[in-house]
């Protein structure tokens, strides 16, 4: 499966890249922005998108539609703060496939990349 | 005295016998037509009244009826008569089965709820006075084949008892109606009526079979003898009786809509009567037509009852006094006027019958109404009204019927609403396997109602609010008393949870609700996601009061639980939970805790964090909260900005922190977040609302300067514990990884000359040496190595480089951190300078220590001030460290070609 | 340091021109700046000692200075020595109010005037720093308070 991990923060992106690599995963591609990641996308077609919803430039949501737009079956996780459920039902409403709100810990999103990818448990 | 066959003796016992039947009848028809818990007392009369009436009628009713006439208006001998002589005594035989048939004619009129003394004290007065005076009328001289009372002499005609027995029993029932009053429920306010359904009109039935049975003896043995009219008579009573059955059948048909049982009954009952004062004198033609007139003539009368709302239990004044009236007169209208054999013209004949009759009702009605109205001042002739519901049957006589009992469990249980009675049961009987199917029902619906009371009870004692919520996101009907506590707010029942909350909080904290319900209600979404974004998961309540009355913030906690049912949520299970004091509580033992904890926490964590993500995060640290000051510092007059802004970095540093699992400053951060977040809320912002902010942020700058801190600790106990010459090379590494991955971050290329880096030179200021450089360092790469593109059209080598050097001079350590970048920017520094409020006049004057000191300030940098906010942590913190350690800073630069920092710092020993 | 001290010390300052001019200061965004926090041309600075250490200034411009002076004297001009007595007088009446509000917890060392840029007024001050710009006809002015 191709993953693409979108984050402003370098320290974010490595953490996800670090904590997903046990999972049989392959890192096409990776993003600071939304716009970043749209052009990314559109080249690499990813099937897993983690992406953070706070970020500078293109907002997360816009990107999520968009992303959408381009590849229906992407499975998108959006990571967005915990004190914000707002934004993360609308990330569901707009098709994200799951939600997970930041911080989050090694366990939690190992889990979740596993849920949403349908992987063995 | 007439000579009489024993063929004679026999009819007339016979015929004596049959009208004993009748009372078989009787007891049959009134107890099948009042209710079963009336039964017994009906039945229980008409045997008692029959010993009643033959007594008294003995000891004096005989006396008067056929005792020597007085004037023809009573006898006066006979009483307490002997039976030795057969013609007396078989006279007395049929009239005394006459009288008491005629008072227990009574006893149907007055049932189910005449006392039982008073109805026998009722049939003493009628069968010892009022029958017999009344009889010595009509019949006096019959013992002797005379005609001596005074209507008989006016020949007045009354064969069978029409007037003397039916009648006279009517009016005396009359009478006492009017004194007893009808039966409770029977008439509306209005006026109308009540059916009061018999218990077993089977029995009645039975009754009239026997009744009519009987009057082949009450109308053929009236003939006082055997002779050829006997079988006419008893035939064309017959005949009348059918008439008269038929007949009201018809009529009531069409009245009523459908074939009431009591129309066959009174009507074949009315026919009787009606035929019975004249008997002999009909032929069969008018026997049925005087049968066929009684029935309506009963169902008019029985209708002006009603309306006078006189209730007559059986109908017996309809067909005893209105037919037997009837049929007095019917008499002289149909009868064959040459049978009389009272010389009389048919009219003639019409006014003795009228006169009679009259005389009749005069007298029965009044004496027996002023007794019973005496009677009713002395002795009330009613029960009271519980017993009157309680049914006679128990009430007068303590006699119980299994239905009775049945009836009984039920009434309690209706009236205590205790569902643990049963009902008895008796075998093999059907209203015993009623009762016992009752109990099966009343089992369940007390296993069910238990059950149920047991989910109330567990609702009512609950401390969290709980309830079920619907699709549509409103509540259902039962919920746990401690919501409406919570909530603050009564009757929830169906009401929109979004509603009920709304005037509770404030409006964004539900904002998504509509959201999130429908997510909740998805059952494609994952229980653990929607756990997650659950937006009431901690919901500030406000508006309400506190202890004292004074407003209080309160905190409740809502969970959902959802209910699957078929792959379908359904329902979604609520808990609702006051989490105010838990949070305060909370609150208090993390402030008490988290300085204790802190320095521990902070020591263990910082040794098992990656030691590069650590120092990556910490600079970044520092440069965050450095531009948060500066946001703070230069937006004076956009606090919105400085809040949206600093929401963000705030935010970002919580998010690296938490990946580091450096929960303190994480959490420190969150803490900042709400704050911020309340400004942001604030529709007026003062300047003043930002203390609190200032104040914690205070506090989370100094959680980085601890870090800081304990960070050089831990470096220089490392350094200690290695080989002295292992030590700078250790530096020396951690100098160009730093200057690889910075450069790496900020994609530019750069390289680190540390040739004439000599550690030995650093001596006893191991740490602070090493802070200053990784700073200079640091600084060299971000704001003084220009970008690869920028270097090539400067013709400057692609691969940046700073060049660190040591040297040892007299009495410290002078070290120098050179770049090749793009120099110092002074017109920029000028411009920062102005805008932090200093004037032109006071910079013209400014030494070059000025503006070395000026540059080694919080958010000013090497680089194009202000193009890129809050850079600059950095010099600051060497210039503090400098000035603690009293050493010198100096600053060469050229523009666009190198940036050299030298720091000089004394030895410690030589200050003294 | 608590929000309730803080806006105490903020208070005697901007009711303090309140009273005497009738307009009072209005106060800015309050940040941190722990190094070298900014220092105008006159400076009244109070020391506290005992168990809460740290101190606080306030400093001001020669024109807002100038301004406040001819208010209060209605004087025409002012010279130096009277702008470091206005600023003495304003840091006197902070000290004043503290230690009658505060009593036993702050020892106050009798207030400190400096002219120009002193080369470490930070000494006396305790991280944090919270610096509180004030505003008063058109001119800056701050309030500096570092205490423990």
């Amino acid at each position: 499966m191709k993953l693409m991990i979108v984050d402003d923060s370098s320290i974010m992106r490595r953490a996800i890249q670090k904590y997903l690599s046990p999972l049989n995963l392959e890192l096409v591609a990776t993003a600071t922005n939304g716009q970043e990641a749209l052009d990314q996308f559109q080249t690499t077609l990813p099937d897993l998108v983690t992406l953070d919803i706070t970020m500078p430039q293109m907002d997360g949501l816009t990107c999520l539609s968009r992303l959408l737009a381009l590849k229906p079956s992407v499975k998108v996780i959006v990571i967005s703060a915990l004190s914000d459920p707002g934004t993360g039902l609308k990330a569901l409403k707009l098709g994200a496939k799951s939600f997970l709100p930041k911080p989050f810990t090694e366990t939690q999103l190992v889990d979740e990349i596993r849920r949403v990818a349908g992987g063995p448990p | 005295m007439p000579l009489h066959s024993d063929l004679d003796v026999l009819w007339i016992v016979v015929a004596s016998a049959l009208v004993f039947v009748m009372r078989v009848g009787f007891a049959m028809l009134e107890s099948g037509m009042t209710r079963s818990k009336n039964s017994i007392n009906v039945s229980t009369k008409v045997l008692t009244d029959l010993g009643v009436s033959l007594l008294v009628y003995w000891l004096l009713g005989f006396g008067l009826m056929f005792g020597a006439s007085q004037l023809g208006l009573t006898g006066g001998s006979e009483f307490v008569m002997n039976f030795k002589q057969t013609w007396p005594s078989l006279f007395f035989l049929f009239h005394a089965m006459f009288a008491s048939t005629s008072a227990t004619i009574v006893s149907g009129a007055v049932a189910e709820r005449i006392r039982f003394g008073s109805y026998l004290v009722i049939t003493l007065m009628f069968s010892g006075f009022v029958y017999p005076v009344l009889g010595h009328w009509v019949w006096g001289g019959a013992l002797e084949g005379e005609k001596t009372g005074w209507l008989v002499k006016m020949g007045f005609l009354d064969f069978a008892g029409g007037a003397v027995v039916h009648a006279t029993g009517g009016w005396i029932s009359l009478a006492v109606l009017l004194v007893l009053g009808p039966r409770i429920g029977r008439y509306n306010e209005d006026g109308s009526v009540n059916r009061i359904t018999g218990a077993g009109l089977q029995t009645s039935i039975f009754g009239t079979l026997l009744l009519w049975f009987g009057w082949f003896g009450f109308n053929g043995g009236s003939t006082l003898a055997v002779n050829g009219d006997v079988p006419g008579i008893i035939v064309k009573t017959s005949l009348a009786g059918a008439a008269g059955m038929i007949v009201t059948l018809l009529v009531g048909w069409r009245l009523r809509g459908f074939p009431d049982v009591s129309l066959v009954i009174n009507g074949a009952l009315a026919g009787l009567v009606g035929v019975t004062a004249g008997a002999p004198y009909f032929n069969e033609g008018s026997a049925i037509l005087v049968g066929a007139l009684a029935g309506p003539i009963m169902l008019g009368i029985e209708a002006l009852l009603d309306r006078l709302m006189v209730d007559d239990a059986v109908g017996a004044i309809p067909v005893h006094l209105g037919c037997g009236a009837w049929g007095i007169l019917a008499l002289a209208l149909f009868g064959d006027q040459a049978l009389w054999q009272t010389g009389l013209s048919r009219g003639a004949q019409f006014g003795v019958q009228f006169l009679g009759i009259a005389a009749c009702g005069l007298w029965a009605f009044s004496v027996s109404f002023v007794f019973v109205w005496l009677l009713n001042k002395v002795w009330p002739i009613r029960v009271g009204a519980l017993e009157e519901a309680q049914g006679l049957n128990v009430a007068e006589h303590k006699a119980s019927t299994e239905i009775y009992d049945l009836y009984r469990t039920l009434e309690d249980q209706a009236k205590t609403g205790n569902l643990s009675l049963r009902a008895p049961v008796e075998p093999f009987t059907e209203v015993g396997q009623i009762a016992s199917q009752y109990n099966r029902v009343m089992d369940n619906l007390q296993a069910n109602l238990v059950a149920r009371s047991e989910y109330v009870s567990i609702l009512d004692n609950l401390h969290e609010g709980l309830f079920l919520l619907d699709p549509d996101g409103r509540l259902g009907p039962f919920y746990s008393a401690a919501l409406e506590t919570i909530l603050e707010t009564e009757g929830l029942a169906g009401r929109s949870l979004e509603e009920v909350l709304s005037p509770l909080t404030n409006p964004s904290a539900l904002a998504s609700w509509p959201d999130f319900l429908g997510v909740l209600f998805d059952a494609g979404v994952d229980d653990a996601v929607v756990q997650r974004l659950n937006p009431v998961r901690d919901l500030e309540l406000t508006g309400g009061l506190g202890s004292g009355g004074l407003p209080q913030e309160r905190h409740v906690q809502i969970q959902f639980r959802r209910i699957v049912e078929e792959g379908k949520v359904v329902r979604a299970m609520v808990i609702v939970r006051d989490m105010t004091e838990e949070i305060r509580l909370k609150k208090t033992l993390d402030l008490q805790h988290r300085d204790r904890e802190q320095e521990m926490e902070l020591f263990y964590k910082l040794l098992h964090v990656d030691p590069s993500l650590l120092s990556e995060f910490l600079l970044g640290f520092q440069d965050k909260t450095a531009q948060i000051n500066r946001l703070m510092e230069t937006g004076q007059n956009a606090p919105k900005e400085v809040i949206k802004q600093s929401l963000r970095i705030l935010h970002s540093i919580k998010g690296e922190a938490a990946l580091l699992e450096l929960d303190f400053v994480a959490e420190a951060a969150h803490r900042l977040e709400d704050i911020v977040q309340d400004l942001q809320k604030k529709k007026v912002l003062a300047n003043s609302d930002f203390l609190g902010f200032a104040l914690r942020f205070g506090e989370f700058q100094e959680i980085g300067d601890r870090m800081s801190a304990m960070v050089g600790r831990l470096q220089g106990f490392q350094s200690s514990m290695v080989q002295a010459e292992k030590a700078p090379d250790a530096l020396v590494v951690q100098l160009e990884t730093l200057v690889r991955q910075t450069a790496e971050a900020r994609g530019k290329r750069a390289e680190l000359k540390a040739d004439g880096l000599d550690p030995a030179h650093l001596g006893p200021r191991q740490a602070v040496w090493k802070d200053i450089l990784l700073q200079l360092v640091r600084n060299a790469v971000v704001h003084g190595i220009e970008a690869p593109v920028l270097r090539e059209n400067l013709r400057k080598p692609e691969v940046g480089t700073v060049t660190v050097t040591t040297r040892r001079s007299l009495g410290g350590v002078e070290v120098s951190v050179r770049d090749d970048g793009s120099g110092l920017d002074l017109k920029a520094l000028r411009l920062k300078a102005k805008e932090d409020g200093w004037q032109d006049y006071q910079l013209d004057k400014w030494t070059k220590s000025d503006w070395i000191k000026f540059l080694f300030t919080d958010g000013v940098s090497t680089a194009a001030v202000g193009m890129e906010a809050g850079r600059g942590v950095g010099l600051s913190l060497v210039g503090r460290l400098v000035k603690e350690a009293r050493g010198k800073l100096g600053v060469r630069f050229e523009s666009e070609k190198f940036l050299e920092f030298q720091v000089t710092l004394p030895d410690p020993k030589t200050q003294g | 340091m608590t929000e309730v001290e803080l806006k105490f010390f903020i208070e005697v300052v901007t009711t303090y021109f309140g009273q005497v001019t009738g307009e009072e200061a209005a106060m800015g965004i309050p940040y941190v700046k722990n190094a070298e926090p900014v220092v105008l041309d006159y400076t009244g600075l109070i020391g506290i000692s005992g168990p809460r250490k740290g101190g606080i200034y306030f400093t001001a411009g020669k024109v807002l200075l100038s301004e406040l002076t001819k208010v209060i004297l209605d004087a025409e001009e002012a010279d130096e020595d009277t702008l470091l007595d206005m600023v003495g007088e304003l840091t006197n009446t902070i000290a004043g109010n503290v230690r009658r509000s505060f009593g036993a917890d702050f020892l106050i060392s009798v207030p400190m005037l400096i002219k120009g840029r002193p080369d470490d007024i930070l000494v006396r001050l305790k991280p944090p720093v919270f610096v509180i710009p004030l505003n008063w006809h058109k001119e800056k002015a701050f309030l500096v308070v570092g205490l423990e």
